[in-house]
């Protein structure tokens, strides 16, 4: 029967051999003590918890999520942008003027003038005549700009059909030729005026119109008046030093943002030495910058949207799916007594439990985050200010570090981990979907109209109170421009404060709870 | 290297434990016996300072339960009742998290645990995931998890329970090699042959309250003084109609069927033996032997917490 039974214990366990005998006194050692550390206990359970999540098949899947969602966010939302915002900066205009100096009847006598985007000249940049139909290659004439930015002709030959172009090349590069602003004058005169149109207020419409007046040398003359008109517009502007001047926020002609304006003609002249001197332009409406349904500034703005959008979404997620059974599991697979019985202190276990999971999400997020900053100013080609990005980083990690204690409490108080999850997801709900619905029903109690400066002032008060609405807060104050986010009735240094206090009373509640609770 | 004073714990008003006054010494094999819910894990669960009591006090390796229960910790090793693990890690990797916790270098850590896995013999299992673990392996890791820091006390609740014979052959040779290094080992049981064999002293609770403490000598005697003893039958072909009438005798407190045989418990005012013998031969029984021992700690037991639970 004994033989049986041994030959069972071992198919059963698959050990080939007892327990040995432990040996006699002979081979008793003494005992060694090592000093014990308060904090190696926490240390450990932290390092344990940390691998085991990181080995994790959830954690795997929750970060293929915050990549899908963070990086993805970030390059579309990026590249969006960059079709409505940010357009090119003009760094080489070419005004020209074509005119019968020689009273041979032939406008053959050309003038160019070089400038940068904002009319001052540029010396030392090519610019050919050349036929643009015939053969590109046949250069009819070939000089650079002077100190002036000027080049002057007389008496270019013409072939006897054939359009003619100006050909500038800039640091190698030809430049685009609708930046080439052309007059043609059968007399010469005192006094040329050209114009471009350009987006100066950088309000990604080119709705901007830049005017020069200069005389047939290429000098800019100064304190000329120049009068701009259109069919329901006039207005006047007198020339600088450097023989401009500038009229911002032309409107486009007749239409609709969805399917594009009319160009609208407007008449540029000028009165100078009694002769008078005229140009034309139009105003296309960038329409694409209009039918975009989201707008975005730039890579700070970007930057907020996806943590306001995708972090403030899923970060609370990834927090409760890796901590709803960090208790519960321990209870309920019986393994809480062996941490309870080690030389150590209570709140120990939930401290190292606690940094244990907040660096296994910490690491990889922070890792992503960092990634899609970089994906962000990559597309955009702006770099984001420093501020936000440090912000960003760090409040990601405070707020995932606050679900992460919140759940913590429910792991210690739910009995099972059904009830943990359970309630950890309500708490989300709460804070991220229904805690709008109470900012909405305290404004119609108070009587706000909503979206009225009143109740996005109480409306701030009141997300101040949950760690998204904190989150979100604190981050919309390191945005540089005020932009689209109104942080009416919250003071600056308020939601950081806000987000400290409930890191702090969490880690304080999770203790104090668990250290009660492990006693009954 | 135990002593309690009126310990006690209540929980939400039920008492599971009540005022106990125990005493271990240093070297002894105490076995803790009581029927289920007598309230002996919650009694390890406070000696362990996991729990802390109500009321009352107790010091364990000379050190205070509440006041330096870190010290405590430190020098005691405790097999819990039915220990879980981290389904995902080897037993040595386990073995070696918990060693993290006595500041023991990272060299022994592993030297060690290894070492206690060898004498478990899971040598070979060690680098092997626990979830792959039987029931018998389990509770070897935990043994092996209770010796890590080389305890003054070992508390073991319930060591070979769920465990078949062999398995529990095999601990029991464990724990007397471990009481011959010197060791204090408390252990909690209702199987009682087991703590018969090992323990020297024993202490026994029923509904949270010590009835007894002391050497199972001096239990059974008090026992015979009382006029029990037992009549050890082994045989085949007795049937229930013999057991009834032998039940009818004068005398007869009890009788207990057994894999191996039948126990009648008698008053030993009586001669029971040659009138059982009689009834189960003319019943046609054939009957092998016939033992009369000195009372077992089931009598003692049964006797101590009354018969209406048998752990």
């Amino acid at each position: 029967m004994v033989e049986e039974d041994i030959t069972e214990e071992i198919t059963r366990s698959g050990i080939s051999e007892p327990i040995k005998e432990i040996p006699g006194q002979e081979d008793v050692m003494q005992p060694k003590r090592y000093p014990i550390k308060s904090y190696l206990g926490p240390l450990s359970i932290a390092k344990r918890e940390f691998t085991a999540n990181m080995k994790s098949v959830r954690m795997v899947v929750l970060m293929l999520l915050f990549v899908l969602a963070v990086l993805g966010g970030a390059y579309g939302i990026s590249g969006l942008s960059t079709s409505t915002t940010s357009l090119p900066e003009v760094e080489v205009l070419a005004w020209a003027v074509l005119e019968d100096d020689d009273g041979m009847g032939y406008p053959d006598d050309l003038l160019v003038l070089i400038t940068d985007g904002s009319g001052t000249p540029r010396p030392n940049v090519k610019v050919e005549y050349v036929d643009y139909e015939e053969d590109e290659d046949d250069v009819f004439f070939e000089g650079n700009s002077n100190s002036n930015g000027a080049v002057v002709v007389n008496n270019i030959t013409y072939a006897m059909l054939g359009t003619y172009s100006i050909r500038v090349t800039y640091e190698g590069e030809e430049i685009d030729r609708a930046r080439t602003s052309y007059a043609l004058e059968l007399s010469p005169k005192p006094a040329y005026v050209l114009a471009h149109v350009l987006d100066l207020d950088d309000d990604n419409v080119e709705d901007d119109v830049l005017v020069m007046v200069t005389d047939g040398d290429g000098i800019p003359i100064a304190d000329v008046e120049v009068s701009l008109s259109a069919s329901n517009y006039h207005n006047n502007g007198t020339t600088d030093a450097k023989g401009t001047v500038t009229f911002r926020n032309l409107m486009a002609g007749e239409g609709d943002p969805f399917m594009g304006f009319s160009p609208k003609k407007y008449d540029v002249e000028i009165t100078h030495s009694g002769s008078i001197s005229t140009n034309t332009l139009y105003i296309y409406q960038d329409d694409e910058s209009m039918t975009s349904l989201f707008e975005f500034e730039g890579p700070d703005e970007i930057i907020y949207f996806v943590a306001s959008v995708f972090i403030m979404m899923l970060g609370p997620i990834i927090a409760i799916s890796l901590s709803f059974d960090s208790i519960t599991k321990e209870k309920l697979q019986r393994s809480m007594d062996f941490l309870l019985s080690r030389p150590m202190g209570r709140r120990g276990i939930i401290v190292g439990k606690f940094l244990g999971i907040l660096s296994a999400i910490a690491l990889p997020v922070t890792a992503i985050n960092l990634l899609a900053v970089v994906v962000i100013s990559s597309v955009t080609n702006k770099s984001p200010t420093g501020s936000l990005v440090a912000g960003f980083l760090v409040y990601t990690v405070v707020f995932i570090a606050i679900y992460i204690l919140l759940q913590q409490i429910f792991s210690t108080l739910a009995k099972t981990t059904g009830t943990a999850i359970l309630s950890g997801i309500a708490i989300w709900l709460i804070f991220n979907m229904f805690w709008s619905l109470i900012s909405i029903a305290a404004g119609a109690a108070m009587g706000y109209q909503l979206g009225s400066d009143a109740w996005i002032k109480m409306n701030n008060q009141i997300g101040l109170m949950n760690p998204s609405g904190s989150y979100q807060l604190a981050l919309a104050y390191l945005l540089p421009v005020e932009g689209e986010v109104s942080i009416l009735g919250v003071p600056g240094w308020l939601p950081p404060v806000v987000m400290a206090v409930w890191l702090v009373v969490m880690f304080l509640l999770a203790t104090e709870i668990f250290v009660r609770k492990a006693d009954s | 290297m135990i002593e309690t004073r009126g310990l006690t714990k209540n929980f939400n008003g039920f008492c599971a434990v009540d005022r106990i006054d125990l005493t271990v010494k240093k070297g002894d094999i105490f076995g803790f016996l009581g029927p289920n819910g007598a309230g002996k894990t919650t009694t390890i669960r406070m000696l362990t300072t996991i729990l802390s009591p109500t009321s009352g006090t107790a010091s364990v390796c000379g050190h205070d339960i509440i006041s330096e229960s870190i010290e405590v910790r430190r020098l005691i090793g405790l097999m819990p009742e039915s220990p879980g693990f981290y389904e995902n890690m080897s037993a040595l990797s386990i073995l070696q998290f918990y060693a993290e916790f006595y500041g023991i270098p990272k060299n022994e850590r592993k030297k060690k645990s290894a070492e206690l896995l060898e004498i478990m013999g899971l040598g070979d299992f060690m680098k092997k995931k626990i979830k792959t673990y039987s029931h018998g392996m389990r509770k070897r890791v935990a043994l092996a998890q209770a010796l890590i820091n080389d305890p003054e006390l070992l508390i073991l609740d319930e060591p070979t329970g769920g465990l078949d014979p062999q398995g529990s052959y095999s601990f029991r040779q464990m724990i007397r090699g471990l009481r011959d290094r010197g060791m204090t080992v408390f252990l909690s049981s209702h199987i009682l042959p087991e703590v018969q064999q090992l323990c020297n002293r024993v202490g026994i609770i029923n509904h949270g309250r010590i009835v007894a403490v002391d050497t199972i000598e001096n239990l059974a005697n008090r026992i015979v003084a009382r006029g029990k003893r037992n009549i050890f039958v082994t045989g085949e072909g007795i049937t229930a109609p013999m057991l009834d009438e032998v039940a009818r005798l004068q005398g007869i407190m009890g009788i207990q069927p057994y894999e191996t045989g039948i126990n009648f418990v008698a008053d030993s005012q009586f001669d029971l033996a040659p009138e059982i013998n009689r009834i189960l031969v003319t019943g046609g029984a054939r009957v092998r032997s016939i033992y009369l021992s000195e009372p077992t700690l089931e009598d003692i037991f049964l006797s101590l917490t009354g018969d209406e639970e048998r752990g």
